[in-house]
């Protein structure tokens, strides 16, 4: 057996529970129907493949080219790197579609007054300056916890100031902009530059860059809401409306999701070529390596978007409604703590990350152990957020600010390494799976019920994901340190 | 307790498996009497014609390496042959070398030098340590001249040609150790392809060394 089989087999145990989960629903509790049963299959099955064909272009040619241009950016000196960590951040940011989706859609509900290039510009120029200072920051040796601490307390404290409506925004963004592309680039980033300060101090230093990242979005929508006042129409917010059909959802959004994925690699290409000729002039082996890896990226990425948004959003969207409108009151969030907890496996983002981890600490934090913190932390995530989409006294800041604050306490106990990983499966949780499925279910579940707000209670899904993982890595780590402390003892 | 040994009553064993497998062995390994074990991450290469082509062909792999009783050798190798099934197609290796002295706490050697006799060497483990990146081309230098597979495994380190630092800390270049199991009459084609390949007399492009290799398991003619 070797290794394109191997990776299959992974992706498919991750995406049949969700199968399994969805096709149990439609027997005892939802109809579903036919078509759309066969539809979801369909796009399970594209999940699968495009899955699989996508993790192997990341490993290939994004994480090659980020530890290369990590590599570069600590040669520069320290103006020099804050300037290419700006330049590097903003130019992933600008080309990430997930970000641009979510754009359109704040833009509409802002009817427009807002134009939704100035909101991806906005979030960029906030990735663009965490991406500099996270690089100071290793540079320096700050230590990563007091960064973290310092940034989302005075987040929270700018909260009192700014509109609820804007605060779910801002953390929407944050979970919009570390998607499928920049994680693995950004992680690819963080060890590159990390790599060349040797084995300790290297390994705890390649993992944060993507929490930090995530601080970015909100910290510049929050600024944006002191500078523009705007009165937010929530009954305009963009419902999602179902689409017909077995197949020709597929062939819609065929061109679309085409677009999407070139608009993402398009400025990794241009700018991996423009830097290859003037620095790192690889021989044509490693060359050939890279450009296989990113058609085997764009190959992977249209086939899983294509799954997700033809295949995953109107089952959710369906299962949403019909759970809550089933007389269990208790249906809603039970079947969304186990939607949460096999949707998150099947991230791609989540893969390179925990991968990353076994690699670098040379496999004695296994995979299998972050991938069960995260499920669990995403899984009571989603079922708070149901919870919250049911009882209108429970508010969102109610969830994020404690969850945050105990994070952060625990971040001056656990090891660095633990913190940054922490912080950096926030923003990889919260990838294009939750983003389509989750959402989709939590937006039909709010279309029904008659005291939920179907903008609002979405967003504030995304915002809980991205929270809870934190969390749980940080108890994870507690633990870690406990058990490790113990053993020396002995 | 001082545990006391001559030369060549020890030897290193080498357990070259898939990922995620290598505790496993060293679990079943502790259970046969072995006392500790260390596992790298590496990667090897298939050999095949059509996922090379399409750049697929780095399959990831872990390597177990433990000291044991030579008087242990046989059985260990036995019953991993057993276990882990490796005479079956990429189920794995492992291969064993003599150890001619360790140090640790509780281990001193008494004098006596290693019996070469009755040696009967059929394998040549060859370690060639060049820049990162390089490890393809000697794999594919090896393979030409009848090597079979290799395993690859990351690491750094820099010699005296090779010094640079940024902001006073010394940067430690990053490495690929390329280890490959050759026939002892294929040794000399392969290193000398090798060295070829890669120009390894020329200062800072790398080293190479070979160590005779007593028992083998898993690879397959």
């Amino acid at each position: 057996m070797n290794s394109p089989i191997k990776t299959f087999k992974e992706v498919a145990g991750s995406v049949i529970p969700i199968m399994l989960i969805v096709y149990l629903i439609n027997i005892f509790f939802a109809r579903i129907g036919m078509p759309m049963l066969i539809r979801f299959t369909l796009g399970s099955a594209l999940i699968i493949i495009g899955l699989g064909i996508f993790l192997w272009g990341a490993e290939l040619a994004i994480t090659e080219i980020g530890t290369l241009m990590g590599n570069l950016v600590a040669h520069q000196k320290p103006v020099g790197v804050f300037l290419m960590g700006f330049f590097l951040g903003f130019i992933i940011t600008v080309a990430e579609p997930d970000l641009m989706i979510l754009a359109n859609q704040v833009s509409g509900v802002l009817g427009g007054a807002i134009g939704s290039l100035t909101i991806v510009l906005v979030v960029s120029l906030g990735v663009g300056l965490m991406v500099g200072l996270g690089f100071l920051r290793i540079l320096y040796d700050k230590p990563i916890h007091l960064f973290f601490a310092f940034f989302y307390i005075i987040l929270f404290a700018s909260f009192a100031f700014v509109p609820e409506a804007y605060q779910a925004i801002a953390f929407d963004s944050s979970g919009a902009t570390t998607g499928a592309m920049t994680t693995p680039f950004l992680l690819a980033l963080g060890l590159g530059v990390s790599k060349l300060k040797g084995s300790v101090e290297g390994e705890k230093d390649s993992f944060g860059l993507v929490g930090i990242v995530s601080v970015g979005p909100v910290l510049a929508i929050v600024l944006m809401s002191f500078f523009v006042k705007l009165n937010f129409n929530a009954a305009e917010a963009a419902k999602h409306t179902s689409q017909s059909g077995i197949i020709k959802p597929f062939i819609v959004n065929f061109l679309p999701t085409l677009k999407d994925a070139l608009i993402a690699l398009v400025p990794l290409l241009l700018m991996f070529i423009v830097t290859n000729k003037i620095k790192f002039k690889l021989d044509k082996r490693a060359l050939r390596k890279i450009i296989f890896g990113l058609i085997y990226t764009l190959i992977g990425l249209v086939i899983f978007l294509l799954g997700v948004s033809s295949g995953f959003m109107d089952v959710a969207s369906i299962i949403g409604q019909q759970l809550a409108s089933h007389q269990n009151r208790l249906l809603l969030p039970s079947v969304g703590f186990l939607v949460g907890l096999v949707v998150v496996m099947a991230e791609p983002a989540v893969y390179v990350l925990s991968n990353q981890v076994e690699e670098v600490t040379a496999g004695s934090i296994k995979r299998k152990v972050i991938m069960v913190a995260l499920c669990i932390g995403v899984a009571s995530a989603v079922a708070l957020s149901m919870l919250r989409i049911m009882v209108p006294a429970l508010r969102l800041w109610m969830i994020i600010i404690p969850g945050f604050l105990v994070a952060i306490m625990l971040s001056f106990k656990v090891k660095p390494l633990f913190v940054g990983i922490a912080y950096d499966s926030g923003g990889v949780a919260s990838g294009p799976m939750t983003a389509t499925f989750i959402l989709a279910m939590a937006q039909g579940a709010a279309s029904v019920i008659p005291t939920a707000d179907v903008m609002m209670d979405g967003f504030g899904v995304i915002s809980a994901v991205a929270m809870t993982p934190v969390l749980s890595i940080m108890i994870l780590g507690m633990l870690y340190e406990l058990k490790t402390r113990g053993g020396i003892k002995k | 307790m001082i545990i006391k040994y001559k030369a060549g009553d020890y030897i290193a064993l080498f357990v070259i498996v898939d990922r995620h497998k290598a505790s496993g062995v060293l679990e079943f390994m502790k259970k046969l009497g072995v006392t500790g074990g260390t596992i790298l991450q590496g990667y090897g290469t298939v050999k095949s014609g059509l996922l090379s082509f399409l750049e697929l062909n780095e399959d990831k792999k872990e390597i177990l390496m433990m000291i044991v009783n030579k008087k242990l050798e046989d059985m260990l190798i036995d019953k991993l042959l057993e276990k882990y099934k490796l005479h079956k197609k990429n189920h794995g290796i492992a291969f064993s070398i003599d150890v001619y002295r360790m140090l640790g706490s509780h281990i001193e050697r008494v004098s006596g030098d290693m019996d070469n006799t009755n040696r009967e060497i059929k394998y040549e483990a060859v370690f060639v340590i060049v820049e990162n990146g390089k490890g393809d081309f000697v794999v594919e230098a090896a393979q030409k001249a009848g090597a079979k597979g290799a395993t690859i495994v990351h690491g750094r380190g820099s010699g005296i040609h090779e010094t640079d630092n940024i902001f006073g800390l010394v940067i430690e270049p990053e490495k690929e150790i390329v280890i490959m199991l050759i026939k002892r009459e294929d040794v000399d084609r392969v290193t000398k392809s090798v060295r070829e390949a890669i120009d390894i007399e020329k200062p800072g492009q790398g080293i190479m060394f070979i160590i005779d290799v007593n028992r083998t398991a898993g690879i397959l003619d």
